[in-house]
């Protein structure tokens, strides 16, 4: 596997402010991510997510270790050639349009194309902002400024995107939107390094995810490794007028059973023949359990 | 850095701000032109004199602001992050701003200029000055020097705002440097010769000045207004001097800024 990303025993402290102790936002990071990957980086608020991500963008130094992307380091502006990258809350400049910013990604970062107008519009169409493509962007919502600067990844021909919170601020649809062009990105060999809070979102995109909490990585696990944990059990949810044997009512008429794998067919059978409906099933490790599952477990 | 020098150039023409000081601009050469009409005998030469101060004042304000648009508040609201995500040197973003704003400034000294040209012919049309003004290479040089004060100040203040992290520094430090730069070499040359007699004066403040002028450009020996409002030739080696300096300062602020900018970290 090539590395794309190489993060070593990278450390980082803020150091005190006015009325602001100093913090170790991270505490010896290492990972390292390989082409085609697809890494989400989870973590509760505070817990270096940000940090790392802006280090690897060169935006902060790190204190200590080495962080390099494509073998260049990450202080080398080299290293962010080809790399599309969505920050978290972006603003961007208020008097220009997305056409605009999307066509300065272009011409930064070196890519050509036959019709860059062309280009750019396909893009913008994809995240819905064609009607407005050259309206200025101080008129945009928070959501629509958040889909400028996908486009403005993805339009750079990306063959790494590092993004930050990328759904934050979308509604449903364009949450929805969003991820399944990162698949697209994904399933076409793009190496994908994003962090985010929504961890069902996480575990359908990613290859592999690392959890972070108070600057120290904890654990990184792939959905393989998830589902070994589970020990093929799984959890039912239906709705029904009878419960079966072992269920819990959740809400009126909403049960949940917890199966193994060998009775599962034979369960949905029984709900359906007592005229239930299932809801729902679900393994009974999901992301969300190995994230508290973890982080109760730490010493911090 | 073109790319950064154009985003500047396009958003730098649709910021309040560009409309806002031409319209003071604009209102100034007005008052030039009002003005002319309270001399009867230099009309012209009093419009011209009041015009550029209107146009310096304009164009100074138009650069602050512009930078304070473009590099300060940008760093303020952290959009700065998605800028310097690109493949190339932190130098050239910076770069880019500032030829930007000086770019955008020299079209507003040629539109505030040329207004300002046909208020003064426009004025006292029916009366010959004894000292008729001269409006063509001098006033075209005049003008040149205003741009040249202004391109110091603002370097000035684009490395204020490469170090600064409140958010109206640059703004506020900008202005109060193109005043003092203004301001230091009439206040030193009354000193320094003698302060009218007042020695007490001469020795607190003339140690001060001589030291301070080591600091500040002498911005004032970039005015060279008496050229076309008397058509007085001017001393050209002085001209020369003063086009080094402002070069040379407005260089060693850019390299401070860009080495400040360099090491700078957004968290």
């Amino acid at each position: 596997m090539n590395p794309v990303i190489v993060v070593d025993n990278v450390r980082k402290t803020y150091a005190a402010g006015w009325r602001r102790p100093e913090k170790e936002a991270l505490k010896g990071v290492s990972l390292s991510i390989g082409l085609g990957e697809t890494f989400g980086f989870i973590g509760p608020n505070g817990a270096g997510k940000s940090t790392l991500i802006k280090i690897l963008v060169g935006a902060l130094v790190p204190g200590h270790g080495r962080a390099s992307i494509f073998g260049h380091d990450v202080g080398d502006p080299e290293a962010r050639r080809g790399m599309g990258f969505v920050p978290e809350n972006p603003s961007l400049q208020d008097f220009l349009t997305p056409y605009e910013i999307l066509l300065m990604g272009l011409r930064l970062h070196g890519v050509h194309v036959d019709a860059e107008r062309q280009h750019c519009m396909r893009w913008l169409e994809r995240f819905d902002l064609a009607s407005v493509a050259d309206s200025p962007l101080r008129s945009f919502s928070k959501g629509m400024m958040q889909r400028t600067v996908l486009a403005h990844a993805l339009a750079i021909k990306p063959r790494l995107l590092i993004l930050d919170e990328p759904l934050s601020g979308l509604d449903p649809v364009g949450r929805k939107d969003v991820v399944d062009i990162l698949d697209e990105y994904r399933k076409a060999g793009g190496t994908l390094f994003f962090s985010s809070h929504v961890l069902h979102d996480v575990e359908r995109i990613a290859d592999r995810f690392g959890l972070i909490h108070q600057g120290e990585l904890l654990t990184i696990r792939s959905p393989q490794e998830i589902v070994a944990d589970q020990a093929d059990r799984y959890v039912l949810h239906y709705r029904s007028t009878v419960a079966l044997d072992g269920s819990e009512e959740l809400r009126a008429g909403l049960y949940a059973l917890e199966i193994g794998s060998a009775e599962l067919a034979s369960v949905l059978a029984q709900v359906q023949a007592s005229g239930g409906v299932i809801q729902e099933v679900k393994p009974k490790v999901s992301l969300e359990t190995v994230f508290f599952r973890t982080i109760n477990s730490s010493p911090g | 850095m073109l790319q950064f020098f154009l985003s500047s150039w396009r958003a730098g023409f649709r910021s309040r701000s560009f409309v806002g000081v031409f319209a003071l601009g604009v209102f100034l050469v007005g008052v030039a032109y009002l003005s002319a009409s309270f001399s009867p005998r230099q009309p012209r030469t009093i419009a011209l004199d009041v015009g550029l101060s209107g146009l310096r004042f304009s164009l100074v304000l138009f650069a602050i602001t512009l930078m304070q648009d473009l590099v300060g508040r940008e760093i303020d609201r952290r959009s700065v992050v998605l800028s310097l995500s690109y493949p190339v040197h932190r130098a050239a973003y910076l770069l880019g701003r500032y030829f930007g704003v000086l770019a955008l400034t020299g079209v507003g000294a040629a539109i505030l200029g040329l207004l300002l040209w046909l208020a003064v012919l426009l004025s006292g049309v029916h009366y010959d000055q004894q000292f008729p003004v001269a409006l063509g290479i001098p006033y075209l040089m005049t003008l040149i020097g205003v741009w040249l004060d202004v391109a110091v100040v603002a370097a000035f203040t684009l490395w204020i705002a490469s170090l600064s992290t409140v958010s109206m520094l640059p703004l506020a430090l900008g202005a109060i440097f193109a005043i003092a730069g203004r301001a230091l070499g009439p206040v030193a040359d009354y000193v320094i010769k003698g302060a009218d007699g007042q020695a007490d004066l001469t020795a607190s403040y003339g140690p001060v000045l001589e030291f301070i002028r080591w600091l500040l450009p002498d911005l004032s020996r970039l005015d060279w207004r008496v050229w076309p409002m008397y058509a007085q030739s001017p001393d050209y080696v002085a001209m020369g001097l003063a086009v080094l300096m402002a070069v040379v300062y407005a260089g060693v602020m850019l390299g401070l800024a860009i080495r400040q900018f360099s090491v700078r970290e957004f968290s």
